[in-house]
């Protein structure tokens, strides 16, 4: 049995910034662990530019934002396993790894953080109905294929579903010279970012079909056409919109799913709309010592909102290796009408870290103009005007100290309220 | 009097800004929410511009990831892609490393967005 201070499971955005907090706030024996055989997890691929806005307030690559982080990880001398998998968690913090030459490595941690990010949704979670022919991609895959390994997956491109890596992939395919016939979106909005649907599409006149799904793929070795049909409000497809596109390659960006066997092996409480583990205002999970940050707990779309998520997660680390968490009384943060979920899922009023409370969330359905509600047993606490509320974009709240100490709260809770509706504004 | 409506893209924010033009001179702008939104409406109208992000191939197999140093001219996304298809770059290369110059005739450089050893 190796003994380890602090592991961080998962080499990406997460885990590069929880690791080099945690370093730098005094942890000596840091070890990272990241299955693939470089850092920066889905980072390189995304050679597209709008990280760091928030971070480093200048917009850089995918590549580029993880550049600084991996040299700085280097810098702090960090160890890192790449090509290493972790097979097994339990919650007494002991974890099994995997490598071609050390083999097995049984590993007892002090301290964890999980931080193995997200996959993507793919045929099999959304049942289209049709062949099974070659040809057919999730959006991340096709991404992988073209900037890292150099191949371009098709030439006449059907891309199902508006998540942004669909978009990105779009304008990335278009610039390589292949033809992007349609964006085909089952809901009646898109779920990218509007600046996405902006310059990866309009940019191009890549058109993008609201309220269609592709209803069946043709082909038998390659796929060479799907049908696509619009659908009606409860989602189902009308027949008589049926139409047919030809193409070569159909690329899925249907959405992402924390990946989490890990902590359900650990036991670890999974919150139902995330797939992510609860966590408290320290991103500590139901596991004390065993914290998450990153798509793990929850997709994010900026990827600064990541970092800021995990230096939090390194410095809870930290306390509690120092024994310094003090015996919280956490109170349930929840959802109410108009949001699906809020991260963190629990907080203890009274011992908020630093001067505010960052609370993250996203709203159910688009709303031009709405009214934030937060509320304790029926007590308003706060209320806040949002514009622009869109679903695949994360909103993130702040509340003050005194918003929430000395005040006995027993629970919060966020709803949102549109507004302006009836009189057409 | 004509109107453009444009997705302001600075931030995830995402402002509708309508800009009026007369004979191609800018009137008003509208519905931005900060200064930044009122120079995007301006340029995408005047001069719109885009950071080409793309790959180049290396001599030693695979591909390094590159971008403009500065936004392009829109217009010109395509005729730098042209471009950019026959540079093959010689390893090692660091961020930031000018890997082609004046793309496009933009007076623009190609940046390296990643290292390779």
């Amino acid at each position: 049995m190796i003994n380890k201070e602090l592991v961080v499971i998962g080499g990406g955005p997460a885990g590069l910034a929880a690791a080099i907090e945690a370093k730098k706030n005094g942890v000596e024996d840091v070890l990272l662990i990241e299955r693939d055989s470089r850092l920066g997890g889905i980072l390189p691929q995304c050679i597209h530019n709008g990280f760091g806005l928030h971070i480093f307030k200048e917009e850089l690559t995918g590549p580029e934002y993880a550049h600084r982080f991996i040299e700085e990880l280097e810098d702090l001398n960090i160890e890192v396993l790449l090509d290493t998998m972790v097979i097994d968690l339990n919650e007494n913090k002991q974890l099994t790894a995997v490598n071609r030459e050390k083999g097995l490595m049984q590993i007892q941690a002090d301290a964890i953080i999980l931080t193995m990010g997200c996959r993507e949704r793919t045929r099999g979670a959304i049942n289209i109905p049709g062949f099974r022919p070659a040809g057919i991609f999730t959006a991340g895959t096709a991404q992988r294929f073209v900037n890292i390994e150099g191949y371009m997956p098709g030439k006449e491109i059907v891309i199902l579903g508006s998540g942004d890596i669909g978009l990105i992939m779009a304008r990335r395919f278009t610039l390589e010279g292949a033809k992007v016939k349609c964006v085909a979106e089952i809901m009646p909005y898109s779920n990218g970012l509007t600046r996405n649907v902006v310059q990866c599409l309009e940019d191009f006149g890549i058109p993008l079909l609201l309220s269609h799904t592709v209803v069946y793929i043709h082909g038998n070795s390659r796929i060479e056409g799907v049908t696509i049909a619009q659908v009606d409000e409860n989602l189902k497809p009308i027949p008589s919109t049926e139409k047919y596109y030809s193409c070569d390659t159909l690329l899925l960006s249907v959405g992402l799913i924390p990946e989490n066997e890990l902590s359900k092996m650990a036991s670890i409480k999974i919150h139902d709309v995330t797939g992510g583990p609860v966590v408290n205002q320290r991103v500590e999970t139901s596991v004390p010592g065993i914290f998450a940050c990153g798509n793990v707990v929850h997709v994010h779309d900026l990827v600064d909102f990541v970092t800021m998520e995990s230096r939090l997660a390194g410095l809870g680390a930290v306390d509690y290796l120092k024994d310094k968490i003090p015996s919280d009384e956490y109170i349930s943060v929840s959802a109410g009408p108009g949001i699906s979920y809020v991260v963190p899922h629990l907080v203890d009023p009274e011992k908020i870290l630093g001067e505010k409370q960052n609370f993250f969330m996203r709203s159910t359905k688009p709303m031009e103009k709405a009214r934030l509600f937060i509320e304790s047993d029926k007590n308003l606490i706060r209320t806040r005007v949002l514009q622009h509320v869109r679903p695949s974009e994360m909103i993130s709240i702040e509340l003050k100290k005194e918003d929430l100490a000395n005040k006995d709260l027993k629970s919060l809770r966020f709803f949102l309220q549109e507004e302006g509706v009836a009189d057409g504004n | 009097m004509e109107t453009k409506k444009i997705t302001c893209i600075v931030c995830p924010k995402g402002c509708q800004i309508q800009v009026k033009l007369n004979n191609g001179e800018i009137v008003s702008i509208e519905g931005y929410e900060c200064k930044r939104g009122i120079d995007y409406a301006k340029n995408e109208v005047l001069d719109p511009r885009r950071t080409l992000t793309t790959t180049l191939k290396l001599s030693t197999g695979g591909v390094l990831p590159v971008r403009t140093k500065e936004p392009i001219p829109k217009k010109l996304l395509k005729k730098a892609m042209l471009e950019t298809k026959d540079i093959i770059v010689e390893p090692p290369v660091k961020v930031g490393d000018v890997v082609g110059e004046n793309i496009a005739g933009t007076g623009i450089d190609l940046i390296a967005t990643g290292n390779v050893e």
